[in-house]
């Protein structure tokens, strides 16, 4: 099974942000130190100053700078702060939710943009079949309710249709945190953090809501030579799980992601089972208007 | 301390400061300057009555009661939300079936754990008694034959047989009424409620 990654959960909201937000700053800041090479040049710089005599070779190594700390700066964490990280007893590789049938919509909006619903859904549904499940996605929760020609042969014994919308909740990036770090060399990191929500509703097949959960977490970026240098330390003395760096971030929001969803499926199968038996069973069709002479009643010599 | 917290190094998120292991153990929720002052007084600055200088942003964390891995999952699943869970059976019980209010109400209960299913039964007469509903502490009781039947069936042939079975054996009176909580499948981190009044059983929630 494929697992997604972050950014195909929160959407691309924040993708890239903390390189372009960074590459933008260092566009403004390289003609001044090009215009007034001896005043402003920081210390690193002067190092090379034989390669950097022309201001064309200077510019260079500036932009190699730049790109080396624009792709090496970046540590991005992911805090979990409800619901993500919940506890979760299913396995997603055991058979959970053999005998359903899940109309999966994925909402596009409030960050999540069409092509992330579309990566977000397909990778929800894998892991639902995965799962043993029948799973259709879309955008909407559009279908035939007659359904595949598969279902009508054996047709699930349950129906859950599960939504899930995504929200930014909070962001902030503010300019002082990059002044205060570019002022230190970077040494002291810029942070930006976005927190965001998924809303899920699993619902039976007449509508009546089975669950409704928001999910909560938070992506924190710290930019800078200083924490990219500690946390990357820290993590040969860490244990693999419990890492800070490189794509820890997506793996962990991925996994809890992915597992409180197949809980909270198997959850609403559980308590659509209960439904079910605890329904009262049809009436008999009543007859309406005036009782005829009955028609199948014997005739009386 | 303040340029500190401006640059976030005092977040709750995993970092120089916390391992994602600590972080894991809180609850966090964003709130807003209002929320905040009204839930949490003393702790948060109120809005001067010119209005605030600059956005505070305010994320409250709570610490959860055992750190984790302290308990099993599934009991940890169950007991978290125990509070909830029991009112809001009681409450069911209450309001779906006014018409046994006068009854005397026993509490079963039912999870892989013995020591969670005690847990479950004393917050269960709590929140009865809390609708203002007489309970007791009798437990019915079914023969060893009956048991065995029983434990061979799954939950939703069991519970409709034990129901009459303690209502023909007179382990439920008819002046009793016995509410449920079952953890229907070993995976699942709810409990639904039943109630056996008479030899009859039906599912709550």
């Amino acid at each position: 099974m494929r697992r997604g990654t972050a950014r195909d959960a929160v959407g691309s909201i924040y993708a890239g942000a903390c390189s372009r937000t960074f590459s933008m700053a260092w566009c403004r800041i390289l003609p001044r130190w090009s215009d007034r090479e001896a005043s402003i040049v920081p210390p690193f710089a002067t190092i090379p100053m034989r390669f950097a005599r022309s201001a064309l070779r200077f510019r260079v190594f500036g932009a190699a700078l730049v790109w080396l700390f624009a792709t090496t700066g970046c540590v991005t964490v992911y805090q979990p702060m409800s619901g993500l990280h919940s506890p979760v007893i299913v396995e997603t590789t055991r058979p959970n939710l053999r005998d359903t049938r899940i109309d999966l919509a994925c909402v596009p909006g409030g960050g999540l943009s069409v092509s992330d619903a579309t990566a977000l859904c397909g990778r929800v549904q894998r892991l639902f079949e995965n799962q043993g499940a029948l799973v259709t996605s879309g955008m909407q929760l559009t279908r035939d309710p007659a359904g595949t020609p598969e279902e009508a042969a054996s047709p699930p014994s349950v129906h859950l249709t599960m939504e899930i919308t995504s929200r930014k909740v909070h962001e902030s990036n503010h300019p002082l945190t990059w002044m205060f770090s570019f002022s230190t060399f970077t040494l002291v990191p810029a942070v930006t953090e976005l927190t965001f929500a998924q809303d899920v509703t699993i619902r039976d097949a007449s509508g009546f809501l089975l669950v409704k959960e928001t999910l909560q977490g938070r992506i924190v970026r710290r930019f800078g030579a200083g924490t990219w240098l500690v946390t990357h330390i820290g993590d040969l003395w860490r244990p693999e799980d419990r890492d800070l760096g490189g794509d820890a971030a997506n793996r962990d929001l991925s996994r809890d992601l992915y597992r409180r969803l197949s809980q909270l499926a198997f959850d609403a199968r559980i308590h659509a089972d209960v439904l079910r038996i605890a329904a009262p069973a049809p009436a008999p069709p009543q007859r309406l208007g005036p009782p005829d002479a009955h028609p199948t009643a014997p005739e009386v010599p | 301390m303040t340029v500190l917290l401006f640059l976030g190094l005092f977040t709750p998120a995993p970092g120089l400061f916390r391992s994602k292991a600590e972080v894991r153990d809180l609850e966090c929720e964003r709130l807003d300057i209002e929320t905040a002052t009204r839930d949490h007084p003393g702790a948060v600055h109120e809005v001067g009555p010119r209005g605030q200088r600059a956005q505070r942003e305010i994320v409250v964390c709570r610490e959860r009661l055992l750190p984790t891995g302290t308990r099993p999952e599934d009991a940890e699943a169950v007991l978290r939300t125990l509070d909830q869970t029991a009112s809001g059976a009681a409450r069911a019980a209450a309001s779906l079936r006014p018409d046994l209010r006068d009854r005397i109400w026993l509490v079963e209960a039912h999870h892989a754990s013995t020591a969670v299913t005690t847990k479950i039964a004393f917050a269960t007469k709590n929140a009865l008694v809390e609708q203002g509903l007489s309970v007791s502490d009798r437990k019915p009781l079914l023969n060893a034959a009956d048991l065995t039947v029983l434990t061979r069936m799954g939950p939703d042939e069991a519970w409709p047989v034990a129901c009459r079975r303690w209502h023909d054996s007179g382990g439920l009176r008819p002046t009793d009424a016995l509410l449920a909580l079952v953890q229907r499948d070993a995976r699942a981190t709810t409990l639904h409620a039943g109630l056996c009044d008479r030899g009859r059983w039906s599912w709550l929630r």
